[in-house]
């Protein structure tokens, strides 16, 4: 609603015309502050020309337009009644004039000089009615608003669960990836002790019987407990050094055929020489087959030996199963990060044959956590490690404690990590891997992984280029406290 | 070249060159020719520088070349000749006196080769010139001036008797016999026959030896010996790997093959070549027998050497097991082809034994296996290409080198060497068989025996040399003696092929070998005093 | 005759001598070597095996320290003097790829997983060897105590009958 200035005017002089009023025309420039929130203000004005932003300061302190005062409308008018402080800011947007009068002049002249209500009363009113207006519109938006931004956050609520979906999904995924791996290398490591644990029995039985198909007499006993003894203290031989023996076995004893020539190779050259001189040597009928019992009893030793090192072997392999698999322990522990490094490092056995090893963890690593998560972690930088060296390289797995701190360093011979992208590795879903090789399982989440478990251990995953040797991942994790770091 | 077949070629060429060289008395130009063809050929053959058959070979070209009448040597070699001058008195001539030969004869060129001896009564002689009165003679003849020459006294040989010998008849009965074995196998009759011959001795070891020997020796008795062995071999390996590596009955198994082919091959003419060049060499004098007689001959000395052979394996080579299951596969074979080939073998067969009733030549029946398998397709080009032809030239190299021997005189000149009356006929063949016995162990027994023929005939054919000696014993002895000789590894093709399976030593091979060829040896010498003569001419 | 070998690559020492231990029966015919890793399997095949006679069967573990075993066995396969062996990857786990890539390149035979079944692998080996044998010898007696009895004989009959001497 505005007010034509000529009847503006017509108030103005009418109301400079009367000193009762105690009415001061002034001017303002654009810019100006024409009363301050908190301020308390004790006049009122009456605007002529221009124009006059309102602003309302937040709890924040920050200022928010709440609407204008033009000319024909009050400032201050909210505060006629009340007296309280002023609870907006008013700066003016262009140059103009305002009426103004005391306060309590105002309301005064209000109820007694006669003809200023006529003068001032529509106005007012005009003013109030605006204002209310305004408000039942501001009511209106708000209520709006709200609907909207209620759907809104629902929206964005379904997204973020679904979002928070997927990822657990992938995270699950990644799990079982790294679990197929897992029981991959653990059928090999498994197999290997159960072929040969298989295959020695199996041929424990067969030589036990022909060995009892015929009479030992006593005299006998002690050479065949010698050979047996022999054969259960015998360490497998390289290749090499059997081939050697039995080139050398096979000019000295030509008509022994070579299944024969290849366990007497097994046999310690010195050994041979005492049971050569005291049976070979004398190849009467009786000796002959006294050498072959002690031979025979020998391979039972080597049998009975090979049982042994296939049972602990598949026992070592369980043992580190149990401490690797340990994901159900919730509640934080304290661990020594050296014993999962070393269950993780003999389960993924398998997938590290190709490469060198170089374990050096000197101290213990004490800290306070999740022995299942951070096996988690230090598969996944292994998987990494392996995948970034491809046929061949050396894997470096060291650590060491300081003060307040334990340090784990894994480190690769492979391409090393461009240096555009050492931060984007640990994002979900970053892969170098090619997508569509089913050969390479994972989905490039593991790093990922490997970061938000270490940091929720509340500890720190990074990585930097080793120049002239490939990445090193470096995981450090608050010391477990009591642990007291090596002098030196 | 191994530094032995060096020696081969020098004493070859040396024993070649000799006779052209030394001056034999008694021995005639040709002679002495074949004489050094015969060197050449016992070098190359002891000796190995070339294979045997090549030997043959050369043997046959060099005869040819050197011996037949077309050949360039008496093709073009003539002895001078002169017609006779017509004296003053009708029937009286003028001749070179040379001409006239001591026992007052000169000899007349014929047209046709060789010359023809003409009494002559001498008138006197003027200077180089001597009158004779002859009535055979007219200025037509062609008279030999020097009857001295070399060329003289031999009627050369047309060449084509020389190559004849690839199809001596005894070659001809020995191609029905390969054919007929080649045919058998193609259609398993081996294998069928030797599911019959064993199955019916169970599963004990001793009696499966026995029944190794004589189905390998039946078989071995139409086929060759190393075909026989190669068959069985096939048979009784897979069946020894069940075996424990150390039970002798292994051994014994194995053993029994070659054995068993070597006796099994003296039984019939094509049991084995050596047999088929004996028998060569006493059809050529006149003194062959038919199949069935040899087989009547040789039976006795298979049997019981075959018994001996049995004894010997199982005293040497105890088996440990008791049971020995035997897995024979192969049925007779139904197909009508396999049927022609029963028919065909059958027939052949019958006509060879019953010879003495219908007297067809068993070389002749021999050509109904030839004619007859490929002519119903049971046999193909494959089949007759695959034929043993070095084999075969190998014998016609032995048939046409002991032709040579007998038509140059050089039989009756080796004959004159010895006073082999003095010697006794028993001795004679008894020293024959040991020396083909001694030379088979180490040399082809085909070779022995062409080696040794010619000898065993020069004998022969010096008639009443020996009192005691027939020709028949002598070279049926020489064969048979020679199938004995199998004591080494290198002494039969089967004994090779034994050796090869990996499962024999030598040692086990030269003992058995050893005791089976002396028992043999001895049973040999044994048949040539009683049994074997009743049958000689 | 050069001898024809078996060749047993296999890291764990344990399960080399039971590999070989299987194999024992053949050895009657058919040398064995074994190696620990391919390096040392292709110095073996170079140094012991061509000089003296020729390589009839590899028997080679996927996972081996350094070179791995199908990598090893393309290797074979491209140098004319061992691509005849036959070659039979023994192992206790391997990728679809490695097997696949074995079976392209290598020629791969036969594939068996651990633990394995000693007759099993006793019949892959003989017959392995047997078809081996009867591509590139003559003289096929020898072998019929050891390999396929019926393959070697069906051969040995077509063959042309010898003959005496």
């Amino acid at each position: 609603m505005s007010i034509p200035i000529r009847s503006l005017e017509r108030i103005r002089e009418a109301l400079a015309s009367m000193p009762e009023t105690e009415s001061t025309d002034r001017a303002f420039a654009a810019g100006a502050v024409l009363l301050h929130e908190g301020e308390r203000a004790d006049r009122i004005g009456l605007v002529i020309q221009g124009e006059i932003e309102l602003y309302k300061r937040d709890a924040e302190g920050r200022e928010h337009p709440v609407g204008s005062v033009r000319p024909g409308q009050f400032l201050g008018l909210l505060l006629l009644s009340s007296g309280e402080p002023s609870f907006l800011t008013a700066r003016a947007r262009t140059d103009g004039r305002l009426l103004e009068m005391p306060r309590p002049t105002f309301l005064r002249l209000l109820y007694n000089l006669p003809g200023f209500y006529q003068m001032v009363g529509p106005l007012l009113l005009g003013n109030l009615v605006s204002r209310y207006r305004r408000v039942v519109q501001l009511h209106l938006r708000v209520a709006e608003l709200s609907r909207a931004l209620a759907a809104e956050k629902a929206q964005l609520q379904a997204a973020l669960e679904q979002l928070e979906a997927t990822r657990n999904r992938l995270i699950q995924q990644e799990k079982m990836a790294t679990l197929g791996q897992l029981v991959a290398g653990l059928a090999h490591e498994i197999n290997n002790p159960v072929a040969s644990l298989a295959r020695a029995a199996d041929a424990l039985g067969p030589a036990l019987l022909g060995l009892l198909a015929r009479p030992v007499e006593a005299r006998e006993l002690e050479v065949l407990r010698e050979g047996l003894q022999q054969g259960l203290q015998h360490q497998p031989l390289q290749t090499e050094v059997q081939r050697e023996r039995m080139d050398q076995l096979a000019v000295r004893f030509p008509d022994l055929p070579r299944p024969v020539l290849r366990t007497l190779a097994q046999v310690e050259p010195a050994v041979l020489e005492t049971f050569a001189y005291y049976v070979v040597a004398h190849p009467t009928v009786e000796r002959k087959a006294l050498a072959r019992r002690w031979v025979e009893m020998f391979e039972i030793g080597t049998l009975v030996r090979s049982l042994r090192v296939a049972a602990e072997r598949i026992g070592g392999i369980v043992r580190s199963l149990k401490g690797y698999s340990r994901q159900d322990q919730a509640e934080l522990a304290e661990v020594d990060l050296r014993d999962g490094l070393r269950d993780t490092l003999v389960l993924f056995g398998y997938l590290l044959k190709r490469f060198q090893v170089v374990v050096d963890l000197p101290v213990p690593l004490r800290v306070r956590g999740r022995p299942g998560e951070l096996n988690q972690v230090w598969t996944n930088l292994l998987l990494n490690a392996c995948e970034a060296m491809g046929e061949r390289g050396t894997l470096t797995v060291s650590g060491g404690a300081e003060s307040d701190a334990v340090w784990v360093r894994v480190q690769d011979t492979g391409p090393g990590v461009p240096p555009t992208l050492l931060e984007r590795i640990f994002e979900s879903g970053f892969s170098t891997k090619k997508p569509d090789d089913p050969a390479q399982g994972g989905l490039g989440l593991g790093l990922a992984i490997a970061r938000s478990i270490v940091e929720q251990h509340g500890g720190r995953l990074t990585v930097q280029n080793v120049p002239g040797s490939g990445a090193a991942f470096t995981v450090r994790l608050p010391a477990a406290a009591g642990t007291t770091p090596p002098s030196g | 070249m191994k530094p032995r077949q060096w020696i081969g070629i020098v004493l070859g060429l040396a024993g070649f060159a000799l006779p052209w060289f030394v001056q034999l008395p008694g021995l005639s130009f040709p002679g002495h020719v074949t004489l050094g063809i015969f060197l050449l050929a016992a070098a190359f053959w002891l000796l190995e520088p070339v294979p045997i058959y090549t030997t043959s070979l050369l043997v046959i070209f060099l005869e040819v070349l050197l011996l037949s009448a077309e050949g360039p040597l008496f093709q073009y070699a003539k002895p001078p000749v002169a017609t006779p001058r017509a004296a003053a008195a009708s029937g009286e001539f003028l001749l070179p006196a040379s001409a006239v030969r001591a026992d007052g004869t000169v000899l007349v060129s014929r047209p046709t080769g060789g010359a023809e001896k003409v009494t002559v009564e001498r008138l006197e002689s003027a200077g180089a010139l001597a009158r004779v009165r002859a009535a055979r003679l007219s200025t037509n003849s062609a008279v030999i001036t020097r009857p001295d020459h070399w060329t003289v006294g031999y009627t050369p040989t047309a060449y084509r008797n020389f190559f004849a010998a690839l199809a001596d008849p005894i070659i001809i009965l020995f191609l029905g016999g390969c054919l007929l074995a080649d045919a058998a196998v193609k259609y398993g009759l081996d294998r069928a026959l030797t599911r019959l011959f064993l199955r019916p001795l169970g599963s004990n070891p001793r009696l499966i030896v026995l029944g190794l020997l004589v189905a390998t020796g039946v078989l071995s008795a139409f086929m060759s010996n190393t075909a026989t062995t190669a068959m069985m071999m096939t048979v009784v390996l897979p069946l020894i790997a069940r075996l424990d590596a150390d039970d002798p009955l292994r051994v014994a198994v194995v053993l029994a093959i070659p054995v068993g082919a070597n006796l099994g091959g003296i039984a019939t003419p094509i049991g084995t070549p050596p047999n088929a060049i004996a028998l060569a060499a006493m059809t050529r004098v006149g003194a062959g027998v038919p199949f069935v007689t040899w087989v009547i001959m040789a039976l006795p000395v298979v049997v019981v050497t075959l018994l001996l052979s049995w004894v010997v394996l199982l005293k040497l080579f105890p088996p440990r097991t008791h049971a020995l299951r035997l897995e024979l596969h192969g049925a007779f074979d139904r197909s009508g082809r396999a049927l022609g080939l029963y028919a065909v073998f059958g027939l052949t067969a019958l006509l060879w034994f019953t010879e003495n009733q219908h007297g067809i030549s068993s070389n002749i029946v021999a050509f109904l296996p030839v004619v007859a398998l490929p002519l119903f397709g049971i046999v193909g080009k494959k089949e007759i290409h695959a034929l043993p032809w070095d084999v075969f030239w190998l014998m016609a190299g032995g048939i046409s080198l002991g032709t040579a021997i007998k038509t140059t005189g050089l039989a009756e000149w080796l004959v004159a060497q010895v006073n082999w009356g003095a010697l006794g006929g028993y001795t004679i063949m008894a020293g024959l068989a040991l020396l083909s016995f001694a030379l088979a162990n180490f040399l082809s027994h085909t070779v022995t025996v062409t080696l040794l023929a010619p000898l065993a005939v020069s004998v022969g054919a010096a008639a009443g040399a020996a009192a005691g000696f027939d020709l028949t014993t002598a070279l049926v002895a020489v064969a048979v003696a020679s199938s004995y000789g199998m004591t080494l590894p290198i002494s039969t093709p089967p004994n090779a092929m034994a050796m090869g399976s990996g499962v024999l030593q030598t040692r086990h091979l030269v003992r058995a070998g050893g005791l089976i060829g002396l028992g043999g040896l001895a049973v040999v010498l044994l048949l040539a005093k009683f049994y074997w003569p009743l049958f000689g001419r | 005759m050069s001898p024809i070998y078996i060749l047993c690559v296999e890291d764990e020492p344990e399960v080399l001598a039971a590999v070989v231990r299987d194999l024992a029966p053949f050895e009657v015919r058919f040398p064995i070597e074994s190696a620990a890793t391919a390096a040392e399997a292709r110095r073996v095949v170079h140094e012991v095996i061509l000089p003296r006679g020729q390589l009839g069967v590899v028997v080679c573990d996927h996972l081996l320290p350094g070179e791995d075993g199908v990598s090893f066995l393309v290797a074979l396969q491209r140098d004319p003097r061992t691509a005849p062996a036959r070659k039979i990857l023994l192992t206790a786990q391997a990728g679809l790829a490695a097997t696949v890539q074995a079976l392209n390149q290598a020629q791969l035979k036969h594939y068996l997983a651990k633990p394995w079944d000693p007759e099993e692998l006793r019949a892959v080996v003989r017959r392995q060897l047997t078809d081996f044998v009867l591509e590139r010898e003559t003289d096929l007696f020898p072998y019929l105590t050891v390999l396929e009895a019926d393959r070697l004989t069906e051969k040995i009959r077509q063959q042309p009958l010898p003959a005496d001497r």
